[in-house]
């Protein structure tokens, strides 16, 4: 129960119990025809209808946005608390839209439906249609473009470690040709007198080979990733849960995105940290001397710290162009609907 | 004329062919001061007397009739009537009357007012009429449409699931039992003389066997694993034992798109589990408000329709057109994607299901007596599986982890690092060994010179018993979380219905966790096996091939499942200690 599912889940159904009978309950009891006859236009009626349940809503949601930006700012260090705040500013827009088109979309429900029963259960569905889409989409995810099991992704790095990428580099075959190579080079006969430590080269070729290996093997599980993240934000052509969801996790910084940017930096860390230590090996020691020469802790020190520097606002915004787009569409929709609405609203109730 | 009110009871006779059993047949009238319509009430009462028995039917009816007449009147019937003139609840008499007549009369009079045959009749006709308003009014056939579509979309996907996970486990155990016969063969070829031993992999030497040699713990789907998908996304349906340390494949964890781990999947599950309410409420949030809103329930209330049958015959119906689309794309289901002996644990899953679409039923049945507006039901009927679906379920699991924490798999792994650490002394951990297995000591064999597979077994050992306790402590701590979860799922219903599917499916923590230990006794078999050869450096023949240890997982039956379920309805540590007598 966190308070995203707060915003997503139950402030919508808050709004639909607010507003189903917005319009369908007045022209039920009558007032309807009573309000527009004293002489209120229909798009005051509406205005009106909106600032009345975002009065409710504000109720709740102002001192609860203070709450978060109080927090924001005692949890944050100064250098990043700019960079936290605007994100805390857009996600509050982001919800505001939300919000607005659940509100749009409820009172067009309730001006179209012929009784505010009706209202109610055509808006409890599209309330669920949001809850059971993602998931059908999360699903047809997985079939479009789907993934290893942890056990077949193993198994298909160890292949390609023992075989080469492609089955064409096998292992045996490439320690050979470095070591071919390393003699050419350095026009020796033996590795026994190569200038350099034929252990810390034949490490670092492995190791880079395994770069590649994961590489690809990685590049392809998150390309897959990716492209199941985007059908999921697809599905907010339909629900536009599945769109906040992806544009609130993206500003808070706990999406995928976030997480590779994350991952892609410890890994560069990670690679000049080996190379690091098998330069050390390569050229502070020979193939005969058992790494003799090789420095230890004055060498740790030697390496900085790892620090992360977590992605720009702008990083977010731009990962998630897709989300945004649909949110704004939705809203544009909803003004519409509700403007339409108005326009062809009746004022007597029907025998439903 | 009973003391204390008006009581008429108007005796008719019925006859019942069939049967040959005679009826008496209650009407209570209003008093004269009482209002509304509904205030009157029928009842029948059995008299358990066969006419074909009798000789002259119509005297032994009239003498049966006065009978039961004294009888009600003699023994001070309370007036059907309370003091302001309300009809107390007809049933409540009815049944006193019954019991009256029953305590004086060799005859058996029955008034029961669930299977008595006039309202059983009247609910049958209210449940035929329901059948059809809902067929007009298109309700029913699209909501058994989209429930039916729902179900077989589901279960297809869920099918879906685990024939890649099967189809994966296949390519890659049939991968190893090859290398596993090429070895064998080898060690073959070796003993014949054929071929000459390598240096590296000798595999007729049990020491690097051990460590090159890992092999693979598989997890199969079980028969009826389409239901639900349950934790296959989180636990490790495979673990890959070799020589190394435990901590090696303990750590192992499936890989998931975290979305996808969010959001959840679409399974057959989820359709019952989260769906099927929602179609409850919305064919019943109107079950008597709607009535009463058009006007027609004072007219069905005045010809004498019991509250009770109106509302029976109605949730009737809706459970038929909801249930059976339901249990039809269930049934083709289960006999399409279905594995072996799965019929039984889909009539359990058919009765869970029953049972917990009764449960909904029963919300939206006392949701509709409060007697509000349709559209406040339907309100309050969002709010209850909101709070039960959803909330309840969280809140569970949040105060699971609150109260049973379950240390950071990272201490594990730094436990493991500082072990290995520690271990760096080969010569004592192996003169430890051979202190306590002599009978194994290679003779002439000096421990201080360097042999790596040696080194490296004894290393791996001593890491395993340094860890022990942590990786113990880790599995209690999981355990006693779970334990907690299953217990508080006892407060929502969803979660009830998500575990039983899940157990039922073979995707829960259960089986999982058997699968765990299992996996764990394999592997000290596994260890003990190879050590016994290696450390005694006997060299191994090509007919020890097929004594390797190998992996099976021991499925629990049907009807042990069934108990271990219904254990957690009873004592918590009967339960407790049932799940751990299984698993070992």
């Amino acid at each position: 129960l966190t308070a995203a599912t707060v915003l997503q889940i139950l402030i919508p159904l808050v709004i639909i119990l607010l507003a189903f009978a917005a319009f369908a309950g007045e022209r039920e009891s009558g007032t309807l025809r009573q309000v527009l006859s004293v002489g209120a236009s229909r798009p005051q009626l509406a205005v009106g209808k909106i600032l009345g349940v975002s009065l409710a809503l504000g109720l709740i949601l102002v001192p609860a946005a203070i709450l978060g930006a109080a927090a924001l700012s005692l949890s944050s260090e100064t250098a990043s608390f700019a960079a936290n705040l605007s994100r805390f500013a857009l996600l509050v827009a982001v919800y505001l839209v939300y919000f607005a088109i659940f509100l749009t979309v409820s009172l067009f429900v309730s001006a179209v439906a012929p009784s505010s029963r009706f209202a109610l259960i055509v808006l409890l569905a599209f309330w669920s249609v949001n809850l059971i889409l993602p998931r059908v989409a999360a699903d047809a995810g997985k079939a479009f473009y789907p993934t290893p099991s942890a056990l077949e992704f193993r198994a298909a790095v160890a292949r390609d470690m023992r075989e080469g990428i492609d089955g064409h580099n096998p292992y045996d075959a490439r320690g050979e040709e470095l070591k071919q190579k390393l003699l050419r080079q350095y026009n020796v006969k033996t590795i026994e007198e190569l200038p350099v430590n034929f252990e810390g080269v034949a490490l670092q070729e492995s190791e880079e080979y395994g770069n590649l290996v994961y590489e690809r093997r990685y590049g392809d599980l998150w390309t897959a990733y990716e492209n199941q993240n985007r059908l999921h934000t697809l599905a907010g052509i339909f629900a536009p849960l599945a769109a906040v969801r992806a544009v609130s996790m993206s500003l808070a910084g706990s999406d995928w995105q976030h997480h590779r940017h994350f991952a892609e930096s410890a890994e560069q860390y990670r690679r000049m940290l080996v190379k690091r230590m098998n330069d050390e090996v390569t050229y502070n020691s020979h193939s005969r001397d058992y790494e003799k020469n090789v420095r230890g802790r004055e060498l740790y020190e030697q390496i900085p710290d790892f620090r992360y520097q977590p992605p720009a606002p702008a990083f977010a915004v731009g990962s998630q162009i897709l989300a945004f787009g649909l949110l704004g569409a939705w809203l544009a929709a909803g003004f519409f609907a509700l403007g339409w609405a108005l326009k062809k609203m009746s004022v007597e109730a029907k025998d439903f | 004329v009973a003391r204390g009110g008006i009581f008429r009871a108007r005796l008719g006779v019925k006859k019942d062919e069939r049967r040959g059993k005679g009826f008496l047949e209650f009407q209570m009238q209003k008093p004269a001061r009482s209002k509304g319509a509904n205030d009157c009430g029928f009842g029948i009462a059995d008299c358990g007397f066969d006419f074909r028995q009798t000789t002259n039917p119509k005297s032994e009816i009239q003498n049966r009739k006065a009978h039961l007449l004294r009888a009600c009147f003699r023994n001070k019937c309370r007036s059907p009537h309370d003091s302001r003139g309300r009809v107390r609840q007809q049933t409540t008499t009815l049944l006193r009357a019954g019991a009256l007549v029953n305590k004086n009369r060799p005859y058996c009079v029955r008034a029961s007012a669930f299977f008595n045959r006039f309202i059983f009749k009247m609910f049958l006709k209210i449940f035929k009429h329901e059948l059809r308003r809902l067929w007009r009014d298109y309700t029913a056939g699209i909501a058994a449409l989209l429930i039916f579509a729902a179900a077989l979309a589901a279960a297809y996907n869920g099918a879906h699931a685990f024939r890649a996970q099967a189809a994966a486990q296949a390519n890659i155990l049939a991968e190893e039992n090859e290398s596993f016969e090429k070895m064998k063969r080898d060690a073959q070829a070796i003993e014949a003389g054929e071929k000459k031993a390598p240096p590296f992999g000798n595999p007729l030497k049990a020491s690097s066997l051990k460590l090159f040699y890992p092999r693979t713990a598989a997890l199969p789907p079980s028969g009826f694993a389409f239901a639900s998908v349950g934790q296959t996304d989180v636990y490790p349906s495979f673990y890959k034992v070799s020589g190394r340390h435990r901590e090696a494949f303990v750590g192992t964890q499936e890989m998931e798109n975290p979305l996808n781990l969010l959001i959840g999947r679409f399974d057959l599950a989820f359709v019952v589990v989260y769906l099927l309410p929602l179609f409850i409420f919305a064919v019943s949030y109107n079950l008597l408000a709607g009535e009463r809103e058009s006007g027609t329930l004072r007219l069905l209330l005045a010809q004498g329709v019991k509250v009770r049958s109106l509302l029976f015959g109605k949730l009737a119906a809706r459970a038929v057109v909801l249930l059976a689309p339901l249990f039809l794309a269930a049934v083709l289901a289960t006999a399409f994607f279905g594995g072996a002996d799965v019929w039984l644990k889909f009539a359990l899953f058919a009765a869970a299901v029953v049972l917990y679409a009764a449960f909904w039923f029963g919300i939206a049945a006392l949701v509709n007596l409060y007697g509000s507006a349709s559209a406040t039901n339907a309100a309050a009927l969002a709010a209850i599986w909101i709070a039960l679906v959803l909330i309840v379920p969280t809140l569970v699991h949040l105060t699971a982890t609150a109260a049973r924490p379950v240390p950071s798999r990272l201490e594990l792994i730094a436990a493991s690092r500082d072990a290995q650490v520690r271990a760096r002394r080969p010569v004592e951990l192996l003169e430890n060994y051979y202190a306590k297995h002599p009978e194994r000591r290679p003779a002439g064999k000096d421990l201080r010179v360097y042999d790596f597979p040696f080194y490296y077994a004894a290393i791996q050992r001593e890491i395993d018993r340094q860890i022990a306790p942590e990786v113990e402590r880790y599995d209690r701590a999981l355990e006693a979380q779970q334990d907690f979860v299953q217990t508080a799922g006892v407060l929502s219903p969803a979660l009830l219905a998500q575990e039983i599917f899940n157990d039922l499916a073979g995707t829960g923590f259960n089986r999982y966790q058997a699968f765990y230990r299992q996996t764990l006794e394999f592997y000290n078999a596994h260890v003990e096996f190879y050590e016994a050869k290696s450390f005694s450096d006997t060299p191994l023949q090509s007919a020890d091939y097929d004594r390797m240890p190998r992996f099976a997982f021991r499925e629990e039956t049907t009807g042990e499942l069934a108990a271990r379920r219904l254990a957690i309805f009873a004592a918590h540590d009967f339960n407790r200690r049932r799940r751990f007598s299984n698993l070992a």
